[in-house]
């Protein structure tokens, strides 16, 4: 069995590092948006791109969430 | 963003060839299989011990939760390595000739040059890749304060170099 101890620091370092890549993620794609939206006009590429940038996000997402609630 | 004059019309826009977007692309796909590949390793030779103390349920969830971010990252860089490729365009219009390059997110340089004022187009294609891929570099001399300008693989720089010069002919023959 795993100590107490060992457990604890697990759980803490996971969900410290789960708020840091959230932040990193919401920043980047705020970032990112506001590329898009200055410097293009609006064309079907974009509207292809966000949809893989962003459906890609949502499963990496759900499986990091599975990962987490696994280690609780 | 380009807004155009009235009366312009845009002639040929280009980007930088995929050769060098795929050489990025290449490298984040290496990165993305990582997890993959060590899986075996940690499983097998690192965490035997690990895997008695805190259980294979609990080091499945670990791996899960760190190669997701992991991928996440990778994703991310993906779109900003795109992004940067993307918004770096060549745009000849029937009066300029507009060079936007973008090094990196934030850092970006817009050159305009009015067609008048481009004194000598030259291209060239230094390799056996850029001639087979059809890629090169364009210089541009000019009157301006700009002396030179060269943009650096580009696609079908002699093309460009063709529509460039019957554009400045007609726009010297329209002054």
């Amino acid at each position: 069995m795993a100590s107490e101890v060992f457990l604890a620091t697990l759980r803490t370092g996971s969900t410290v590092f789960f708020l840091v890549v959230g932040i990193f993620f919401i920043g980047m794609t705020f970032i990112l948006e506001y590329h898009w939206r200055r410097y293009t006009t609006h064309s079907r590429l974009f509207d292809i791109a966000r949809i893989f940038y962003y459906g890609l996000s949502l499963i990496f997402l759900l499986v990091m969430i599975r990962g987490y609630v696994g280690l609780l | 963003m380009i807004t155009l004059e009235e009366g312009e019309t845009l002639v040929i826009q280009v980007r930088k060839h995929w050769l060098f977007i795929l050489g990025h692309a290449t490298v984040l796909l290496m990165f993305s299989v990582v997890p993959v590949m060590l899986a075996p390793v940690l499983f097998r030779y690192i965490t035997p011990g690990l895997q008695e103390e805190i259980g294979g349920v609990l080091l499945a969830s670990l791996y899960l939760f760190l190669s997701s971010a992991w991928l996440w990252f990778v994703l991310v860089m993906f779109f900003v390595m795109w992004t940067n490729y993307y918004l770096d365009v060549l745009v000849v219009t029937n009066r300029r000739l507009i060079d936007m390059e973008q090094f990196v997110l934030f850092s970006r340089d817009e050159t305009i040059i009015l067609l008048e004022n481009i004194e000598d187009v030259k291209m060239e294609t230094i390799g056996f890749l850029a001639t087979v891929l059809h890629f090169g570099n364009l210089q541009i001399q000019t009157a301006g304060a700009t002396k030179e300008m060269v943009i650096r693989n580009i696609m079908r720089p002699d093309q460009i170099k063709i529509a460039l010069e019957s554009c400045i002919a007609e726009s010297k023959r329209a002054v």
